[in-house]
């Protein structure tokens, strides 16, 4: 045994050492194998940063207002790495054809939430209201830091805003919640600001580049089809194109040093164990 | 020894050489629109500013220009004015020109939700993307996806901006000297 490990003590200690002069030179590289080297990731226009699940930006409306395109941005192998990547796909394609405070149809319709600040309504709570009124109240949002999702606290009954929906379940909100998909309450949002109900949306997917497989594009399409369960395409509908990617991340300077001083100590480690079996 | 009436001649020079450089400095800073913009600010009417905001935000290219130009040239003193006047901080992709001028000199700029190397530009119906693309070269950007640069859009395009130029200095840029764009938009995110 203490043979093995002399043995293979040289190798694995200079493989550590090799590991850490590699992370240190190449920090922004793109992932190895064939398939990224064939269809690198594209760099983010969206901040994708560490940790997110995914983001959508370069919102694009027409003359009336109509969002018609929009991209959004995956990380690398988001299929594998999301918990539930068709909530994501849902959720971000929901942002994309409206759901956000930068349509303007959208924004004009948000009020402050009636008793924000007081009762456990957050200060700068808002709420998209199809009249303007507390009784026109569709969904309740998070204030504006949190850029556009509702508010998972908002149950639909006093002191929020008298609704009747409970929306701890709901996919818009901040952060995931595994297993929620688009109800005919987010439905009912966008389909006040720009009458997708009646008009329908096609939404076209374009793959604009990166690592996303037919797996991933699974997800996508199966996105669209479930906006399309609440707006059918219909003869003439508004079309919407999606730009869809996966992009490469660089991680935060804090991600490399930990990575570097984690790969230096495991080297250090197996040294020093070579070494006592050795002297053993 | 330096003679009584020589240093009073002396001091008088020097006085007058002084009060040519402080004039010659506030002429070049005018001209230059830097230094003393506050000043300058202050002394401008309610009306006076709200007249210009509604230029800035009017149809007509060249007034539209020229009232931007006058309202930077007045600098942050009169963010307050333009407040009053009802220019507020920029939000949405439909974003007013004047909101945006208000925006820049307000000092409110908030990137959090937005991409700092990338913004909208707005245009006019006749505006080509290689109308876009020289201004691009003009001003340090470059379109993002030329293949949808579309005039009837909002915002017609996106561009990215080239290695070390800055958000804020290349919007003012483009306020100040492009007739055909309308106003410009920051490029939110959404998670």
């Amino acid at each position: 045994m203490a043979r093995m490990s002399a043995g293979v003590r040289f190798p694995i200690g200079r493989a550590m050492g090799l590991a850490c002069a590699a992370a240190i030179a190449f920090v922004p590289v793109a992932p190895a194998g064939a398939q990224a080297q064939e269809n690198p990731p594209v760099p983010s226009v969206c901040k994708l940063g560490a940790g997110q699940t995914a983001s959508t930006c370069l919102f694009t409306a027409n003359a009336a207002g109509l969002p018609v395109f929009a991209r959004t941005e995956f990380p690398d192998e988001f299929d594998v790495s999301n918990k539930d990547p068709l909530n994501t796909a849902e959720h971000e394609l929901f942002h994309a054809i409206g759901f956000t405070i930068q349509y303007k149809r959208f924004a004009d319709k948000l009020i402050p939430t009636p008793g924000a600040g007081a009762g456990g309504i957050p200060a700068g709570s808002r709420a998209y209201s199809k009249d303007g009124t507390a009784g026109g109240i569709l969904m309740t949002l998070v204030p504006v830091a949190d850029a556009t999702h509702s508010d998972p606290g908002a149950t639909g009954a006093a002191p929020w805003p008298a609704t009747g929906y409970d929306q701890s379940k709901d996919i818009m909100q901040p952060n995931q919640v595994v297993g929620t998909r688009l109800n005919a309450n987010d439905a009912a949002v966008l389909d006040d600001a720009f009458g997708w109900a009646t008009s329908g949306i096609q939404i076209d997917i374009i793959n604009v580049g990166g690592t996303l497989d037919a797996t991933d594009l699974k997800f996508l399409t199966d996105a669209v089809a479930a906006v399309n369960v609440f707006y059918p395409v219909k003869k003439g509908s508004p079309i919407f194109t999606w730009a869809v990617a996966e992009v490469g991340l660089v991680p935060e300077t804090t991600t490399w040093v930990t990575m570097v001083v984690g790969f230096g100590l495991a080297g250090m480690a197996l040294r020093r164990r070579a070494r006592i079996a050795e002297a053993a | 020894m330096v003679p009584v009436g020589a240093g009073r001649e002396g001091r008088l020079i020097v006085r007058r050489l002084m009060l040519h450089m402080r004039l010659g400095a506030y002429l070049v800073a005018m001209l230059s629109g830097v230094a003393p913009m506050e000043a300058r600010g202050g002394n401008v009417s309610q009306e006076a500013v709200a007249a210009l905001l509604r230029q800035a935000n009017g149809s007509d290219p060249a007034a539209r220009l020229e009232a931007s130009r006058t309202l930077f040239r007045l600098g942050p003193a009169i963010a307050p004015q333009l407040e009053r006047a009802g220019a507020r901080p920029m939000r949405t992709i439909s974003t007013s020109r004047g909101d945006v001028i208000y925006t820049l000199l307000s000092g409110k700029l908030g990137l959090a939700d937005a991409d700092p190397n990338t913004f909208g530009v707005h245009v006019e119906a006749n505006t080509s993307a290689q109308d876009v693309d020289r201004m691009g070269r003009a001003h340090g950007f470059s379109i993002l996806a030329p293949g949808q640069c579309r005039p009837d859009l909002s915002p017609a395009c996106y561009v990215h901006l080239l290695s070390g130029k800055r958000l804020a200095d290349v919007l003012r840029d483009v306020l100040t000297s492009e007739p055909r764009v309308t106003t410009v938009s920051l490029n939110y995110v959404e998670h």
